[in-house]
């Protein structure tokens, strides 16, 4: 009987949680993905398959894996903030300022990124690669540059960032920004791809600013602000994942 | 019982990712974003040795303009500073920006630096052969360098600029280093105008192109319309030669002899500038 009263006790506790938390959940969830509703990166349900599950199904499994398996070095929010932050060289990626392609998250995801603690995960199902991927790409990304506090017009910042990436760039993230530069086998992890990962504003700053420590992109003081700005703007015109396939699971 | 368990499991992550969703704290990914650190704040203790000595020279921060009338000014300054032909476009007649050769907002050794500058003043100058104050230098340069008309002597714009000067020597500790003044010196040296285009053709057109237009006013052009005129000290192939010797090409600044800097300047100067009015002269 007490056995019977114990569990009746946990199950009603069980059910006040679930509701308490339904309550709470869907506003957190809000706050969060307020700009991933309204943009391009939502899964249209015309990319799913009409058997397949659909696009919301996918998202809301892929967050679940990402808070089960990568938030705990990549931070709650992918931001790199979280408990191990401190203990991996170079530090966890920052999901949430760069824009990713979902074919190089699940690339990196299965094979990791030799040079930094980034593992290969094997342990996940195909179908939860994907999942993951597709929450991992449409994670809260940083606001773009408001226009007014832009140096130049577009087709000036793109000209003159083309020159400065030709200049600075090059010799390591390649002509082409696929990483794949003259000296990029030289280095370990290797130099960054920007047909796969675009960075936000603030990010390029930061990273041109100081380098990134344990990586062997160095801080190129050299650079002025209006300069950074231009290079960023054009670097951020080679990337290519957009056009990549997403959302889909094969 | 199981799957009571595993309901309650999901539950509560469930309930965490909501709370840590709301909690975790976002990074700032501008460290300038921090709150000033108040050295003056310990000062009635015994601190006062213990406190640490700039050794070396460091550059302002921007973020800890003062929000007032004054700060404002200094803001002005830097903005003029740093887009001239935006912030004083009435009286710029080219499309260089003021730090395009005092680089690192005024603030880099042997690239004109004017940390400070308002306390150099009057100096004698040997352009002028005479006494001049800073509001005489600074119509050199836009009427030069900017190839442009002076700025009205109480205008905002020059008190600006002063302000702007005056706080980049401000918030350093007193007693500290400071970047030197003006530009790396050169012995004399004898032009070579071949070896100098090879030298632009290699080191520099990859930025400022083959035309010397540059791409304004992220990248600053060198000769033709935009470029200063043939009365601006850029034009003088030793002093520019002095300039680019350590600050250029930018991606290896230190990488050229002193003559193939010399050689570069000489073949820069060489090519179409606007004229200077000499009206200004009396400046």
């Amino acid at each position: 009987m007490k056995v019977i009263q114990g569990q009746r006790r946990s199950s009603t506790l069980v059910i006040v949680v679930t509701l308490f938390s339904l309550a709470v959940f869907p506003f957190a969830l809000l706050a969060q993905s307020q700009v991933a509703n309204n943009d391009p990166r939502m899964i249209r349900d015309s990319e799913t398959t009409p058997s397949g599950p659909s696009a919301n199904a996918i998202l809301e499994n892929g967050k679940r894996i990402f808070l089960r398996d990568c938030a705990h070095c990549h931070g709650q929010r992918g931001d790199g903030v979280s408990l191990n932050m401190r203990t991996l060289h170079p530090a966890p990626f920052d999901l949430t300022s760069f824009e990713l392609s979902e074919s190089y998250i699940r690339h990196v995801v299965r094979e990791g990124l030799p040079g930094s603690d980034m593992p290969a995960w094997h342990l996940g199902s195909e179908e939860e690669v994907n999942d993951v991927s597709a929450y991992t790409a449409r994670l809260e990304k940083l606001h773009p540059l408001p226009s007014q506090e832009s140096y130049a017009p577009p087709d000036v910042m793109r000209e003159a960032g083309h020159r400065i990436y030709k200049m600075h760039c090059v010799t390591c993230h390649g002509e082409h920004g696929e990483g794949d530069g003259p000296d990029a086998s030289k280095h370990l992890p290797r130099p960054a791809s920007f047909t796969e990962m675009s960075p936000a504003f603030t990010a390029a700053r930061h990273i041109i600013q100081n380098g990134v420590p344990g990586t062997d992109m160095p801080s190129w003081p050299l650079l002025t602000d209006p300069e950074i700005q231009a290079v960023t703007f054009y670097i951020q015109t080679l990337y290519m994942g957009s056009s990549a396939p997403s959302g889909r699971r094969p | 019982m199981k799957s009571t368990n595993l309901r309650l499991n999901f539950v509560i992550l469930a309930v965490m990712a909501a709370l840590g969703a709301s909690s975790v704290p976002r990074a700032e990914a501008q460290s300038t974003s921090r709150p000033p650190s108040q050295p003056g704040a310990n000062s009635n203790t015994l601190a006062v040795s213990s406190q640490p000595i700039a050794r070396t020279w460091t550059p302002p921060d921007l973020t800890k303009i003062p929000h007032t009338a004054l700060g404002e000014s200094i803001l002005l300054g830097w903005r003029i500073f740093e887009e001239t032909p935006k912030y004083a476009a009435q009286y710029v007649g080219n499309k260089e920006n003021c730090g395009n050769c005092h680089l690192q907002g005024a603030t880099l050794t042997y690239a004109m630096p004017l940390v400070g500058a308002p306390a150099w003043f009057p100096q004698f100058s040997e352009r002028a052969k005479k006494m001049i104050s800073l509001e005489d230098r600074i119509q050199e340069c836009v009427t030069r360098s900017e190839n442009g008309t002076p700025l009205p002597h109480d205008g905002p714009e020059m008190r600006a600029l002063f302000a702007f000067m005056s706080w980049l020597a401000d918030s350093q500790p007193a007693g500290k280093p400071a970047p030197s003044r003006g530009l790396f010196p050169l012995p004399d040296l004898k032009a070579d105008l071949d070896h100098g285009r090879k030298v632009y053709t290699d080191k520099c057109s990859g930025c400022h192109g083959v035309d010397g237009a540059g791409v304004p006013p992220i990248l600053p052009p060198l000769w033709g319309p935009g470029a200063y005129n043939d009365g601006a000290g850029m034009n003088q192939p030793k002093k520019m030669a002095s300039f680019v010797l350590r600050n250029m090409p930018q991606n290896n600044p230190g990488s050229l002899t002193r003559q193939e800097a010399f050689d570069v300047s000489s073949y820069i100067a060489s090519k179409p500038h606007p004229a200077y009015n000499h009206d200004y002269d009396i400046y």
